[in-house]
């Protein structure tokens, strides 16, 4: 089925975006992405199971995300992969936020970036 | 990386766990399952296992659990609204798009005028039939609300009560009070104050100019008005402790006899039964109205409805306020009472301690108030109280017809949004969304609505000026009904609401064009078959209301028609009713028998008058005084003593009024101040007092009264005195040559129009040198205002259920008309096969006659299960009356044939050559 421009899907939320950020670096399994974000998220974002797949299926459903080949029928090899589209999607949601952030900055809500 | 296979399992109590997690992941829908079921368990076990302890596990499991039941069902929803709105698209493509904006919206109304314009008929029709209902629940609304809802005009009316007295051997639950329990009532640690006034309004003759007038007026104790706390508008108000006397008056009296004058106030007038020249203290403000009718006394009622002017009430002026020792009266009871409850106290706590103040009065007194208790209810209440049910119902049924009208224009919208499939697939495919196309579909109906609204005003001013025309002067507060905020609001929100609903099914299917059917050509005039449904689904729903509706009108038509066909024990015909005042220098017997013999005769000798008669309680329509009888020979204490209504007989009044002499003899003019003294009862008397016994020759008198006894000369026939739809009470009659009354109701009889005799009669009375009489009417006229209130009723729910019919019939039509158009074809082949034009007929007909059968019926149930509601409305006729039920059935039934008839004449004239070569 034919995917929305990109510019449609944005602003993308937090959960998606982390679940992108987290699938850059390669392909993990669902349990695998459920713990790194709670490394990274939580107490923010307490993580539940639940929520985490609803958001893998929206992502799924866009195409920013793919099932990989691998061994799909074990359960626990089932992985998951970003894909050329959710690279760009990504991409552009990060240039949202740094737009925003820098924004804020201007503002003095945020210290000044000295690196 | 993989997982520790080899990982110890945890405890066998887990699997428990894994089993409840496995039945909350049954909340998502199947697909969802199908794709991520066993991995979502999977993952559980994973965490499950690596929990740290056991309250952390059951932590996480709870957790858990709660997430996947929640999540899952929140995909369901989603699912559910993305499978049926959107086929084969996402939810997500269905609710993003970024032209959801206020410039959309101004785009939309633009669009919603550009539409109108094309189709002018169909926007001015559905605005129309959308202000019928609007306009009309705005009306009722108003009515409901000055009358129910707002409150009185007093200072703080929360915290006003009345109490009366009440006795459980009495027929009434609520009595006035007497003045001795009146005055001890006022000890009762929970009310600031207590006030009392007569329990009737009573004529008060006043001199302004050369002609004495008679006003009506509420006799009050000084701290009433301090009670109520409504500032005067000019002077001031009766104060306790004021020893010179005066009066206060009403705003309407003022501007009518005074012109608004601001300078009465201070001057002096004659009033009668005053010695003195009495001033005027002051006038009250417009909204100011006390008392209300229901704070009267309850039995029967009064032609006066309003008081023009309040006079102070005391013991010096009015000898029956005490008895012979000189101490408050404890066994006359004729005063309501007003009180205020300190702030903070609870009505609960005010009666409490009213209880309390009876049951020791019933301890120190048994001899007359043994079993006397009270009973309390807030001053709203006591007002508007009666009135809840009838207009509660007229609001259920104004409702009824908007609900019948928003399925109407409903329907007309769906159908027109079948027609413009067209122009909604171009538009979803340029990019709108789904929810683009619902709002604009929204806006477009709320446009008709606002138009419907605007025009409902228009309907809701004349409506209410017809309500208040028709509406019985018995009505509370209806003087007070005015088109304020409240009621502009509700019209508001009514429009909206109704816009939103009549929007939404037309939104949510303009909302599910699938994209790909966008410029194909087939222009598919013929509804799908959910819409044919949906379509037959609400006529059939008018139709059922239209029903229940029409089958409470019949009911109410059928009681309203039982009680005027009462008979009421008395001749009503070619009456003429007055009331006078015998001039008050008379104040001998002898004197004021001279005045009436001389009346007599000049009334006698009007050409027409056959009898003449009078009494001091005219039937439907006065009040009523009861008193209490002692029986010679029954040895009964005066609390115990029946209570009979108590009446006096002038001239030939039981002929006249045609009531029927049963046993004994009637009145004469034998009976004098000279002979011993007589009464004549009615049969409900004797069957309450000497049941299974001759009545006459008894002897009974006046509770109390230590004169002679009187002699049960003759039994009447019982008569209707307070309505049409009670039960006689018991009646004892006294006769004019032995106590003169001073105010009675005098009944002509004639053989020709008793309206046309008024001028002559007012001579008449002139003549002998009486004022001016008050109050001339017909007696038909007082037997028709007795049943003022159920008219009203009966003429609303009468005039709503024509609209009902209509706007059904209207509803099938639209339909029928829908349906044959899109069976065209199908008719043309039929008509082609060698069908007869009647067969087409039958077949349209048989589609109306389909529906409306199957609306009836549930109609019928409908109404069989909620009549009962009314039946505190209905006089003899039962709930489930089948007369009624049958004949508004068919009444329906030929109503739908009829609406049906005009398309199926169409149908039949369709020439089948020509449709099929389409």
């Amino acid at each position: 089925m034919p995917f929305r421009p990109a510019d449609e899907i944005l602003p993308l939320t937090p959960l998606s975006f982390e679940i992108l950020l987290a699938l850059l670096e390669g392909e993990r399994h669902g349990y695998a992405i459920l713990q790194g974000l709670e490394g990274r998220l939580s107490p923010t974002l307490p993580m539940r199971t639940g929520t985490l797949y609803r958001a893998l299926s929206r992502l799924l459903d866009e195409g920013l995300i793919e099932k990989s080949a691998a061994d799909s029928d074990d359960e626990r090899r089932r992985y998951y992969r970003i894909t050329v589209r959710g690279r760009k999607v990504a991409k552009a949601e990060a240039e949202r936020l740094a737009d925003q952030v820098a924004a804020a900055r201007a503002h003095r809500l945020l210290p000044e970036d000295r690196r | 990386m993989t997982v520790a296979r080899n990982q110890s399992r945890p405890a066998a109590g887990w699997s428990v766990i894994r089993a409840l997690h496995r039945l909350a992941v049954r909340a998502y829908p199947p697909a969802f399952r199908r794709d991520f079921g066993s991995e979502l368990e999977a993952v559980f076990d994973q965490r499950l296992s690596r929990a740290m302890s056991a309250p952390r596990a059951a932590g996480l499991a709870a957790f858990e659990v709660a997430d996947a039941i929640g999540t899952g069902l929140a995909e369901r929803i989603r699912a559910a609204a993305t499978a049926w709105a959107w086929p084969g698209r996402t939810s997500s493509t269905f609710f993003r798009s970024r032209s959801m904006s206020f410039e959309s919206l101004a785009a939309d109304v633009r669009l919603g005028f550009r539409q109108f314009r094309r189709a002018p008929l169909f926007a001015l029709v559905t605005a129309a039939t959308l202000a019928i209902g609007i306009g009309a629940n705005s009306a009722i609304f108003g009515v409901v609300y000055s009358v129910l809802l707002r409150s009185l005009p007093y200072s703080d009316p929360s915290a006003l009560v009345m109490i009366w007295s009440n006795n459980s051997r009495q027929s009434e639950p609520r009595n006035p009070v007497s003045p001795a329990d009146f005055e001890a009532f006022r000890a009762a640690p929970s009310l600031a104050s207590v006030e009392a006034m007569y329990s009737f309004l009573i004529p008060v003759q006043i001199r302004l100019g050369e002609d004495p007038e008679v006003v009506q007026g509420s006799a009050v104790t000084p701290g009433m008005f301090q009670l109520l706390g409504q500032p005067p508008l000019l002077g001031r108000t009766l104060q306790p402790g004021d020893t010179s006397s005066g009066i206060v008056l009403d705003y309407g009296f003022w501007q009518r006899r005074f012109g608004g004058d601001a300078t009465v106030v201070g001057r002096r007038i004659r009033v009668d039964g005053f010695h003195e020249p009495v001033e005027i203290l002051g006038v009250m403000p417009q909204d100011f109205v006390f008392p209300y009718r229901s704070m009267l006394g309850p039995s029967g009622f009064s032609r006066a409805q309003h008081a023009d002017v309040w006079v102070p009430l005391s013991r010096d002026r009015d000898p029956r306020l005490v008895d012979q020792t000189g101490q408050p009266s404890r066994t006359v009871h004729y005063l309501s009472v007003v009180a205020r409850l300190k702030p903070g106290q609870s009505l609960d706590r005010g009666t409490a301690d009213l209880n309390t103040i009876a049951a020791d009065r019933a301890r120190l007194f048994p001899d007359t108030n043994a079993g006397w208790g009270i009973t309390t209810s807030s001053l709203h209440e006591q007002t508007v109280g009666q009135l809840r049910p009838a207009l509660l119902t007229l609001l259920a049924a104004v409702a009824v017809v908007l609900m019948i009208t928003c399925l109407n224009v409903a329907n007309i919208l769906l159908a027109r949004s079948t027609g413009r499939r067209r122009d909604l697939s171009v538009r979803s495919a340029l990019g709108a969304s789904g929810a683009r196309l619902m709002q604009q579909t929204i806006v477009e109906s709320l446009m008709l609505s606002i138009a419907g609204g605007v025009l409902g005003l228009a309907l809701m001013v004349g409506a209410t000026q017809a309500i208040l025309a028709m509406a019985p002067a018995s009505l509370p507060r209806l003087n007070e009904v005015t088109a304020g905020v409240p009621v502009l609001l509700f019209s508001l929100g009514l429009t909206l609401v109704t816009g939103l609903l009549v929007g939404l099914l037309p939104a949510l299917s303009a909302a599910r064009l699938p994209a790909q059917e966008s410029l194909r050509e087939s222009q598919r005039t013929t509804a799908s078959v959910a819409r044919q449904r949906v379509r037959a689904g609400f006529v059939v729903a008018e139709v059922a209301l239209a029903m229940t509706f029409t089958i409470g009108a019949g009911l109410l038509f059928r009681s309203f028609v039982s009680v005027l066909g009462v008979d009421a024990g008395f001749q009503s015909d070619g009456l003429l009713t007055l009331q006078i005042s015998v001039p008050p220098r008379l104040t001998s017997h002898a004197s004021r028998m001279t005045f009436y013999d001389d009346l007599e005769a000049r009334l006698l000798a009007l050409p027409g008058v056959t009898r003449v008669g009078g009494t001091t309680r005219l039937p439907l329509g006065s009040t009523n005084v009861s008193t209490y009888i002692e029986v010679e020979g029954r040895n009964v204490r005066p609390a115990d003593r029946p209570e009979v209504e108590f009446r006096r007989a002038v001239f030939d009044y039981f002929r006249t009024m045609g009531i029927p002499l049963l046993r004994g003899r009637l009145f004469t003019l034998e009976d004098s101040a000279d002979t011993p003294p007589v009464v004549v009862a009615n049969t409900a008397f004797v069957a309450r007092v000497f049941p299974g016994e001759d009545a006459i020759g008894k002897h009974v008198r006046l509770s109390g009264s230590t004169g002679p006894w009187s002699t049960i000369v003759g039994v009447v026939g019982s008569i209707k005195h307070g309505s049409l739809e009670e039960t006689p009470k018991p009646e004892l009659y006294i006769t004019y040559r032995q106590n003169s009354p001073v105010n009675p109701f005098l009944a002509v009889k004639t053989s020709g129009d008793p309206a046309a005799l008024g001028s002559a009669v007012r001579q008449a009375v002139k003549q002998a040198g009486a004022d001016p009489p008050v109050d001339v009417q017909t007696m038909e006229q007082i037997r028709s205002n007795s049943v003022g209130e159920r008219r009203f009723v009966f003429v609303l729910v009468g005039v709503f259920g024509i609209v009902t019919l209509v706007l059904a019939g209207l509803g099938v039509y639209g339909v029928i008309t829908l349906v044959a158009a899109e069976r065209t074809t199908e008719v043309g082949i039929r008509l082609a096969l060698g069908a007869s034009p009647m067969q087409v007929l039958s077949l349209v007909i048989g589609q109306a006659a389909r529906l409306a059968v199957a609306g009836i019926a549930i109609g019928a149930v409908i109404a069989f299960s909620l009549t009962p509601l009314l039946a505190w409305q209905l006089f003899h006729v039962t709930p489930t009356d089948p007369l009624t039920y049958l004949s508004v059935a068919l009444t329906l039934g030929l109503t739908a044939i009829f609406a049906a008839l005009v398309p199926a004449r169409r149908a039949m004239r369709i020439d089948p050559a020509t449709t099929l070569r389409n």
